[in-house]
């Protein structure tokens, strides 16, 4: 009779915490609101940088995600199995993902997606010899050759309709893009696999400046702030309309060099540059604070990184003995500058974010007799200037999360954007990208490491922390340390009712 | 007694709550005015020390200009060595974001920048040549935010030319940051153009980025006002409604001002914390003063209270009652006083008593022997000849009567004597007064003839009944006109007379005799009070008793040596006696 009595209570306990476990929301009243997002772009934008980057974050989803360790976690696909050789991957694929125009994605579709990103998608998925749907929710991936990196790539490319590329999966779908104002209007994919997102719009506004869209948020033109400026970090802080999130970026800043350099292709120069770094000093004068120093492109969380990694201590002293041994001394230019000998660095114009690092990495090599000239240059134009080799040095971002971007960057290769013409890490990058295990892996990473400390490509100097502003009036579920873009479908009004379970 | 309880009240308030209250009013009062001052003044030095720090800050800025310029011009550097310079400067000090070096014809020549420099030698300074630096108008750049650029004039003959320092006014922003007033209490700082150019509040740093900023909110008027020579401390509501204390000081370069500002409820908080508390003592004091002046009052006023029961309760006759006054103060003593006073006179009433117990005894016993002794005088004569005449059958018929009416004698004082002690027994018929007084002042004639007075009647002319025993009547008549004849010297007249007036009959007696004195006149009808030397006085006693029974009333005036009058009134009767109603 008690039981009967309990059996109500215990049916809605039981269904809460099934509802809890499911990963699909039901749906429920939900706040209609539109969140307005800021980024503070550079002057002239690449494609796949900037807002379109944001935007295509907002609206596609990618076959897997990244775990904060490098490890892969499922997005799209749910699971993944090698074969004995390690040569062919099987997707095991959600069976509930649509694209935007309400297509259901099936095997055959996620193949021919998966094959035209492999002929579109850079150097990143060339090792893809073909891909067969197998059954009703799993697709084989056969390789050309044995390559660990395929999962850490697939983490990077959107699940996109073949033959229309702008139809994604992702939790929001594009209503309306206005070049003229530069204003992206998102609103929210009902069809969303893991539920319809609380957000009923995004709408992605750029600025010209990080330092613009942050006056654009103080006024309240936009509720999210991309990217706050390092300048901006503590005003911002102290708001107390806006909450700021900060997390640890996975993009080193190098000074990289072209080998082709007469000077700079000796290694015992590169490693006096590394030693005349003050990295410590570069983060905290040049980043107020925003940022740690880098010994290295492998991420400071990824699984295959080791503190005992040999690095450049700052060491202006053993830099000059250096320098001295390889015959640069100092001596009076024709200009009248007492130098041991100069090289150009290519900078990116008009971010704040690297000119007063130039600056200052021009003045600590300046202490130990290098004449570092500065030269700022657009996007476009640093681009191309890269990817062709027609530079000394340069100072850009490079993405350091995974370590297939680790190759992409370092391994020499055709069409590379990195053209710095270094190949003695190739054969170390290789091991790794052919590794069977984790272990094998870490061996790599760490051979790698010694080759880039005997033979330094670039000076590696800071990995940067970002931080991003909220205004209160949201709710981005933010986790410790986590980029709040990992988890948009959850973004919604603060005190929104929270959503019922199935 | 309500009297002196208002003045014990009137006493507790002038004594000690009006000194409260009075204090109360001029400590707060004291303490607000006093602590609004306080708080002006010390906002008013923050702000000009803000304004000083604003200045110096500058003034330093100008400075490393200057010394820029110093060095280039001593030194002849290069322009590659003088961009490094520069690029130096920059990285040294954050609040210039960029230096630029331009010839004496405008001209750039070095510059912290990686590209091409932005900034420009302004007009103004070209022309202000007597000054060897220019502080350019608050401008916005392209961020919309606040910026200013400092001129310095290189004064070397043979390079002349201008070094310009764009100031981050952000970098202001952390100095004006940093100036916190209480909790809630900013800094701001207004431009020349009275646009806001830093607040400290971070939540208000939006205003400063609005380009539609208005300039009529109430600080930036109070700004706008101070520069035109208004005082420098004011109170006015914010844009949020909330009442805030401001004060003012201006900057003489460049010419802006600064405002700190701080809500009125935090900044006359502690004062209001204070004078909470002194409200709160005040009234705790006032409450104490109340509540211990009613507990005393009561205590002191309660004993008086009692005293004054106790003393009416005496005045009452209640003479057993005392008071129990609590203490050892002064009124304890009056209250044990009292008491004793109370028991003395107890102590003299029984004596009186006594007294006139005994004074009663010897009157009676008095009136008793002059009452029994002629009788009794009389018997003993007639007993004694009686032996001797014995014979005499005459004699011994007079000796019988004599006997007889010795006997009644005694006998009738024997009655009034029993009659006062217990209730006369009456009869009540109808009695026609006219007959009843008629017969017995004819009765009475021979002691009227006698004592030589005159006794006469008046009847009325109409029959006058009443209610009444014929026998009692006839005893008040009697003993009435016994005591106007004995009242009246020979000659003298005593008349009865009967009277009816509507429903009222009256039977009047008086005499020509001695009066009665004003002052026994009220006591006549007492028991044992006579005017008489002798007799017991209760005739008129037990007249007054017979009038009251029948229902009468009986008075009496006199004057002393004119004679007396007697009046019974008695309501008149329809009835009749039986006889004469059968007849």
């Amino acid at each position: 009779m008690l039981m009967h009595r309990r059996l109500p209570l215990v049916l809605m306990l039981v269904t809460a915490a099934c509802g809890a476990g499911c990963e699909r929301r039901a749906e429920a009243p939900r706040v209609a609101a539109k969140m307005r997002i800021g980024i503070g772009l550079p002057p002239k934008g690449t494609p796949g940088t900037g807002p379109e980057a944001i935007i295509r974050l907002l609206a596609n989803d990618s076959w897997l995600t990244n775990k904060p360790d490098g490890h892969q976690a499922e997005r799209i696909a749910t699971g993944w199995e090698w074969d004995q050789a390690r040569t062919t991957l099987r997707l095991k694929l959600r069976r509930d993902v649509y694209f935007h125009d309400g297509t259901l994605l099936t095997p055959e579709l996620a193949a021919q997606a998966l094959r035209e990103a492999a002929r579109t998608d850079g150097n990143r998925l060339t090792s893809i010899a073909s891909v067969t749907p197998v059954g009703e929710d799993a697709v084989d991936i056969t390789l050309k050759e044995r390559n660990s990196f395929i999962l850490p790539d697939l983490t990077g490319v959107f699940v996109l309709k073949p033959g229309d590329p702008a139809m994604g999966t992702g939790p929001f779908q594009i209503v309306r893009a206005d070049p003229k104002t530069g204003v992206t209007l998102l609103g929210a994919f009902p069809q969303y696999f893991r539920g319809r997102p609380d957000l009923a719009e995004v709408e992605v506004a750029s600025y010209p400046t990080q330092r613009n869209a942050w006056v654009a948020m103080m006024r309240g033109d936009i509720d999210m702030l991309h990217e706050v400026s390092r300048e901006a970090v503590e005003f911002v802080k102290a708001e107390s309309t806006v909450k700021s999130y900060q997390f640890p970026r996975p993009y080193y800043i190098p000074l990289v060099f072209s080998v082709r350099h007469p000077i700079l292709k000796n290694p015992e120069v590169r490693k006096a540059i590394n030693e005349a770094f003050d990295r410590a000093a570069l983060v905290r004068d040049a980043m107020n604070g925003q940022g740690r120093p880098a010994e290295g492109p492998v991420w400071p969380l990824h699984f295959a990184y080791s503190a005992s990694t040999q690095r450049f201590a700052f060491d202006p002293a053993s830099a000059r003995r250096r320098l001295d041994n390889a015959g640069l001394r100092v001596h009076t230019t024709g200009s009248g500058a007492s130098t041991r000998f100069s090289f150009t660095c290519l900078v990116f114009a008009g971010d704040a974010r690297f000119e007063r690092l130039a600056v200052l990495a021009q003045k600590q090599l300046a202490d130990v007799g290098i004449d570092m000239k500065l030269q700022p240059l657009p996007l476009q134009a640093l681009a191309t200037r890269l990817k062709s080799g027609d530079f000394e040095a340069f100072l850009f971002e490079f993405a350091g999360r995974s370590l297939s971007w680790v190759y992409e960057m370092w391994r020499s290769h055709d069409g590379s954007r990195n053209n710095s013409g270094y190949k003695s890490a190739d054969a170390a990058l290789d091991r790794i990208r052919g590794a069977r295990s984790d272990d094998e892996v870490r061996q790599g990473v760490s051979e790698l490491s010694a080759v880039l400390h005997e033979d330094p490509p670039a000076a590696f100097l800071v990995w940067q922390t970002t931080a991003r502003a909220v205004s209160l009036k949201f709710d981005v579920r933010a986790e410790e340390d986590r980029d709040i873009f990992a988890n948009p479908w959850q973004w919604r009004p603060a005190g929104a009712l929270t959503q019922a379970a199935r | 007694m309500k009297r002196i309880t208002s003045r014990f009240v009137l006493l507790i308030a002038m004594a000690a709550i009006l000194p409260l209250v009075l204090y109360g009013v001029v400590s707060v009062n004291y303490l607000r005015n006093g602590t609004r001052v306080s708080v002006q003044d010390g906002n008013l030095k923050v702000a000009k020390q803000v304004a000083e720090q604003v200045s110096m800050y500058m003034q330093h800025n100008e400075r490393v200009l200057q010394s820029i310029g110093s060095e280039f011009g001593a030194t002849g550097l290069t322009p590659w060595q003088q961009e490094r310079i520069l690029k130096d400067y920059v990285l040294q000090f954050p609040e210039l974001r960029e230096i630029t070096i331009f010839n004496g014809a405008a001209v750039p020549v070095a510059t912290s920048a990686l590209g091409p420099t932005r900034l420009v030698v302004a007009d103004s300074a070209r022309r202000r040549v007597d000054r060897p630096f220019l502080i350019e108008p608050i401008k916005f750049d392209d961020d919309m935010l606040p910026t200013t650029t400092i001129t310095v004039r290189l004064r070397n003959s043979e390079k002349p030319g201008w070094i310009v320092g764009e100031i981050a006014l952000e970098a202001l922003w952390k100095m004006v940051d940093g100036i916190r007033v209480g909790s809630r209490g900013y800094a701001l700082v207004v431009g020349e153009d009275g646009r806001l150019i830093a607040h400290g509040n971070p939540d208000e740093k939006s205003r400063i980025a609005d380009p539609d900023l208005r300039r009529d909110t109430p600080e930036l008027k109070f700004a706008a006002e101070f520069r035109g020579g208004a005082l420098p401390s004011r109170q006015y509501r914010d844009e949020n409604g909330e009442v805030v204390l401001a004060s003012a000081a201006a900057m003489s370069e460049p010419l802006w001002t600064v405002v700190v500002e701080q809500p009125q409820t935090e900044a006359l908080g502690t004062a209001r914390s204070i004078e909470t508390q002194l409200l709160v003592a005040i009234l705790l004091a006032l409450l104490s003063t109340i509540v211990f002046g009613y507990l005393m009052g009561r205590s002191f006023i309660r004993r008086i209270f009692a005293l004054t029961r106790v003393t009416r309760s005496i005045a009452e006759g209640k003479l057993e009652t005392r008071v129990e006054i609590s203490g050892h103060d002064e009124i304890r003593e009056l209250g044990d006083a009292f008491n004793s006073m109370a028991d003395r006179l107890v102590e003299l009433q029984e004596d009186i008593r006594k007294q006139e117990r005994q004074v009663m005894f010897g009157r009676i016993a008095a009136g008793l022997v002059h009452d029994l002794s002629h009788p009794i005088m009389n018997i003993g004569n007639g007993c004694k000849l009686i032996v001797k005449m014995w014979d005499d059958a005459d004699y011994r018929e007079t000796f019988r009567r004599m006997f007889e009416r010795e006997l009644q004698l005694v006998k009738r004082v024997l009655e009034d004597l029993q009659n006062i002690a217990k209730p006369i027994p009456l009869e009540r018929f109808p009695v026609e007064l006219n007959r009843s007084v008629g017969e017995v002042i004819e009765s009475m004639q021979a002691l009227a003839d006698t004592a030589g007075v005159t006794l006469q009647s008046q009847l009325s002319s109409e029959e006058l009944y009443v209610e009444g025993d014929v026998f009692a009547l006839g005893r008040v008549y009697r003993n009435l006109v016994v005591n106007a004849i004995q009242a009246t010297a020979p000659g003298g007249l005593v008349v009865a007379a009967v009277e009816g007036h509507g429903e009222r009959v009256q039977i009047r007696v008086y005499d020509t005799g001695c009066g009665i004195p004003a002052d026994r006149l009220q006591a006549v009808f007492e028991d044992f009070v006579t005017t008489k030397r002798r007799g017991l006085g209760l005739g008129l006693a037990i007249t007054r008793k017979i009038v009251e029974q029948l229902g009468g009333r009986i008075s009496v005036a006199s004057e002393v040596g004119k004679g007396s009058t007697f009046v019974i009134d008695f309501p008149r009767t329809s009835a009749r006696p039986m006889a004469q109603a059968a007849g």
